[in-house]
């Protein structure tokens, strides 16, 4: 009777209470893991130039450069530039990863021989691939773009053969019985079937471009980007570790915003498409 | 194709005609003969169902006929042509066990998915939308154009797939255990909605099921198949009065076709 009770009570407090325990969550999590940093430091020691004190990584953004600019319009002014990399990068690894999708699902004799080139790009560090591939293209964005790409595609392509080949057979069989081309059975069913696979191929592929856009920015040496402050601040990290966590922050925020912007284009696109999924 | 009064027939009449088909399916353990010598012939404006027990190639059946099983030995013959070329000249409209509603599509598109993909009605959208509605009326379902086929039940979704089929007036409608998923109440009402369908577009139907009840109820012949490898063991001509309604299942010569087709099933 008491547990019935507690249930009755406990159904109707639904909507205000489940948005704020949702907006705590995103608030304990963060403190839970800072907590964590700052008992480790005290119970081990760890000395300041080696792990510094989280709220001395939250104050270095207000610190001033010594050309007299704010940390933080720095470190925007840097991100900026490697969001618009990382963009392009999403653009090539979605072009290229829907591309190869397409030949692996339509063309299988083809796509066999592709797969497994596909999956062994995955085992080649993009650290050793970038040089060549930056001496070759030049050091300017499209050889970023193309680096970001590479480390980009790959959950595209895996994720959108499984969009393209797991259409119902009733679908497949309907089409035929309309004696459908081919070009209107995939715009009318294989495409809008496969649309919740693809968003979650590129779920994984909007970090993955931000992390390789940054990783094309590391040999550069000159220029500007998160890549180019993390490798400075990497060699005077006994110095400074502040500016390393710092851009480490930065590029922890980049990722976070694209990948927010892929969810919110999901969210739309399905809500467009009946809005259950 | 015209749009306002009912179909006018242009003279053609859908009928089917198999004779001597066999089919066979091939796989590593060994071939299995799924139909064997089984001649048939569906004329114009029959409802025909075809039932048999679970395994015995029903469905196989309806998949030649339709162009979507592949090949067999023997001779199928729909108004006359292949069934490939049947199916090329959008002769029939196919209703399957699932309802195979697109989710993303409202209840009014998934009834237009077929005219977009034939093109029928082309540059006139207020043609296309007034064959949608029309065909939403006959089944019932006017007020639900604007829905998704989650916010349905398995019987309106089930009549909104008969809706589809038949939005482009084919001259043959193939339905595949259409109501078997459904519970006992709905299905009773499907078939009186049914009938009423074929009363008032006289479509050919060849439809196929495993309940006895419901072969007698809806068909004008019914097609008693036996199974390992399928054949025709009996066809039966149910002589029962149309319009059919709910009391009809009281009448005892229903009860007496009922029998018969049993007895046919079951050998006796």
């Amino acid at each position: 009777m008491t547990f019935a009770l507690g249930q009755a009570k406990r159904l109707p407090s639904g909507g205000a209470t489940t948005a704020t325990r949702r907006a705590l969550v995103f608030v304990a999590i963060p403190l839970l893991f800072l907590s964590i940093w700052e008992l480790y430091k005290y119970v081990n020691g760890v000395s300041d130039y080696k792990l510094p004190h989280v709220w001395r990584i939250f104050t270095y953004f207000t610190t001033r450069l010594s050309n007299g600019e704010l940390t933080a319009v720095f470190l925007a002014r840097s991100a900026w530039t490697t969001a618009l990399e990382a963009l392009l990068g999403l653009a090539v690894a979605i072009v290229l990863g829907i591309s190869l999708a397409l030949l692996i699902a339509y063309v299988p004799k083809v796509g066999r021989g592709v797969l497994p080139l596909v999956v062994g790009s995955q085992a080649v560090p993009i650290l050793a691939l970038a040089p060549p591939l930056l001496v070759w293209l030049g050091t300017d964005w499209k050889s970023k773009a193309i680096i970001s790409g590479y480390v980009a595609f790959f959950p595209i392509v895996i994720f959108a053969v499984r969009g393209f080949t797991s259409t119902k057979p009733e679908f497949v069989l309907l089409m035929r019985s309309y004696a459908a081309s081919p070009w209107s059975s995939f715009w009318k069913i294989r495409l809008p079937a496969a649309v919740p696979h693809l968003f979650t191929g590129l779920r994984a592929a909007a970090s993955l471009s931000v992390v390789g856009a940054i990783v094309a920015e590391l040999p550069v040496g000159a220029g500007s980007g998160i890549g180019v402050v993390i490798h400075d601040a990497a060699q005077f990290y006994i110095f400074n570790p502040r500016a390393l966590w710092g851009a480490t922050i930065a590029a922890f925020a980049l990722g976070a915003t694209f990948f927010g912007g892929v969810v919110l284009c999901e969210r739309l696109t399905l809500a467009r498409l009946g809005g259950k999924h | 194709m015209s749009v306002g009064e009912p179909r006018a027939r242009d003279g053609r009449s859908a009928t089917i005609t198999l004779s001597h088909v066999g089919k066979t399916f091939l796989a590593r353990s060994g071939a299995t003969i799924a139909l064997q010598d089984l001649s048939l012939e569906v004329r114009d404006r029959d409802f025909l169902s075809v039932v048999g027990p679970s395994g015995c190639g029903k469905s196989t059946l309806l998949a030649l006929i339709g162009d979507l099983g592949g090949n067999y030995d023997g001779e199928i013959k729909v108004n006359g042509r292949s069934p490939r070329q049947a199916r090329l000249d959008r002769e029939y409209g196919i209703v399957f066990q699932e309802a195979a509603l697109l989710d993303w599509r409202r209840v009014g598109e998934n009834v237009a998915l077929p005219l977009e993909v034939m093109n029928v009605g082309q540059g006139t959208r207020r043609d296309r939308q007034e064959l949608v509605d029309r065909m939403l009326e006959l089944v019932g379902l006017s007020g639900f154009k604007k829905h998704y086929p989650w916010q349905l039940s398995g019987g309106m979704k089930q009549r909104v797939a008969i809706a589809r089929a038949l939005v482009f007036e084919p001259h043959l409608l193939l339905m595949d255990e259409p109501f078997g998923a459904l519970d006992e109440i709905t299905r009773e009402r499907m078939d009186l909605e049914l009938l009423r369908i074929f009363e008032q577009t006289r479509t050919t139907i060849l439809f196929i099921t495993h309940s006895i009840a419901e072969a007698v109820f809806l068909s004008t012949r019914v097609a008693v198949m036996s199974g390992r490898p399928g054949r025709i063991v009996d066809m039966i001509d149910i002589d029962l009065p149309f319009p059919r309604l709910a009391e009809t299942r009281q009448l005892p010569e229903y009860f007496e076709f009922v029998t018969r087709v049993r007895r046919s099933l079951t050998g006796a």
